[in-house]
Formats: C-alpha cells, sequence, structure tokens
C-alpha cells in the first residue's frame, strides 16, 4: 500500500471515528489477516495432531494401552482446536467486522493454551512412565 | 460519531497470532521431549534420556504459558493504546533451550566416549 494512500485513509479515519490504528474496518476482503489468523489456528490444531501421532507410536512401540490412549486424547483436542476453534474464531472475526465492533475473543485464547497446557501434561506423564 | 471504543482490528489478530506461534514452539518442544524419550532411550547415564526429555517438556510448557502471560500484557496494551511492553519470555526461552542443548551435548559426549 503506498504512503499516500495511507496518509489519506487516516485522514478519513479520524473524521468517520474508526478504530484508530490506521485503514478503516472492513469485512474480509480487502485484508489478509483473518485469513492468516485462521490459518495460524488450523497450523496450532495440525501441531497438537501430529504430537498426539508422536505419542500413539511411542504408545504402540512399546506396547503401552494406557499411554495409547492418553494419545487418543491428544488427538482429540488437536481435532477440537482444528475443527472447533478454528472455525469459531474465523466466525467470530467475520461477524466483529461486519458489525465493525471489536473482533477480540480472550476466551478462545485462554482456551487454546489450555489445550497446550494439557498436551504437555499428557506428554510428561508418558515420557515418566517406565518402558 | 463517537470514537472506536475497540482498537484496530489488525493488532487484535496480531496478537493472536504471535500466542498461537508461541503455543506452536511450545508444541514442538514438548515433541522433541517425547522424541529424545522415544529414539535415544540411552543418553550417556542411565537418566540422561529421561532428564533431558523432561526438561524439553517442561521448557515447551513454559514457552506456552509465557506466551499467553505475553498476549495479555499485549492485548491489555492494545486495548490502552498504550506500547507494547518489553519481552522477557524469549530471553528465558532462549536460555533453557540452550541449557538443554549443553546438557544434550555433554551426554551425547558420554555416549561417543564410552569405552
Amino acid at each position: 500500500m503506498s504512503g499516500q494512500g495511507r496518509e489519506h485513509r487516516s485522514e478519513e479515519r479520524a473524521r468517520s471515528g474508526a478504530p484508530r490504528g490506521s485503514e478503516p474496518t472492513t469485512p474480509s476482503g480487502q485484508e489478509t489477516q483473518p485469513e492468516r489468523t485462521v490459518l495460524s489456528w488450523q497450523r496450532t490444531g495440525l501441531g497438537v495432531l501430529a504430537l498426539a501421532g508422536l505419542l500413539a507410536r511411542a504408545a504402540v512401540t512399546d506396547g503401552a494401552p494406557v499411554r495409547l490412549a492418553v494419545a487418543g486424547g491428544v488427538a482429540l483436542l488437536g481435532l477440537g482446536v482444528l475443527g472447533g476453534l478454528a472455525p469459531v474464531r474465523v466466525r467470530a472475526v467475520e461477524r466483529a467486522l461486519a458489525r465493525g465492533t471489536g473482533v477480540a475473543v480472550p476466551r478462545l485464547a485462554l482456551v487454546v493454551t489450555a489445550v497446550v497446557v494439557a498436551v504437555a501434561g499428557a506428554a510428561l506423564v508418558a515420557v515418566l512412565s517406565p518402558r | 460519531m463517537p470514537p472506536a471504543d475497540h482498537p484496530d482490528y489488525r493488532f487484535t489478530l496480531a496478537n493472536e497470532r504471535t500466542l498461537l506461534a508461541w503455543l506452536r514452539t511450545g508444541l514442538a518442544l514438548v515433541a522433541g521431549g517425547v522424541a529424545v524419550a522415544e529414539f535415544a532411550p540411552e543418553l550417556g547415564v542411565p537418566w540422561g534420556s529421561a532428564a533431558v526429555a523432561v526438561a524439553l517438556v517442561l521448557t515447551g510448557l513454559g514457552a506456552a504459558v509465557g506466551g499467553y502471560v505475553r498476549w495479555r500484557r499485549n492485548e491489555r496494551a492494545i486495548v490502552a493504546d498504550r506500547p507494547l511492553p518489553p519481552g522477557r519470555v524469549l530471553p528465558a526461552l532462549v536460555t533453557a533451550v540452550a541449557a538443554v542443548l549443553v546438557v544434550v551435548a555433554v551426554l551425547v559426549g558420554v555416549e561417543v566416549l564410552r569405552p
């Protein structure tokens, strides 16, 4: 985006009372930010799934059914991020942009952090269990 | 029109992606710990593999929690239109990973030099 365009837009913003920062909030189509954010959520879910695969492989190699169940639980958490939190977040961002309200949903950040902490706890149990 | 009571959505989303990047960094460290326990069960000394694995998993846990704390502080700064606070999580993470690497190097040395 050219500097001239930006200046022009920030003047516009000052008049219209749009959110501070720079360009006015527009529904998706002009900005790649919502898309990048969704991809980031999906990568995080895929990361949890990859870790579940690693835990499952280790459990099968060691013949540990309990740890295999734990790996299954981790996989469900990964699917939850990929198929639950990510689409929920997309819709929340789209709605907020359409209405012109703030896009922050602090609870989702807490939930996804809790997922990763739980996954780390499961990995700790797997690593410490006798093999 | 009244001034907006919420920040530019791009700041909020950028901060969110930073949190998710921290979480993925944590996941990668956790996966590294699991991989050490699985693929290098004997490393230098009897407890070597387990110690490195636990250290990596705990570092990953710390990255996730630290990333969340940082996200929350950034979020407050963005809402208040203040500059972002300085980050302390990254130096801590780098120190932890470097310490683990030193331990791994020593253990690999012990393993290689074992008669």
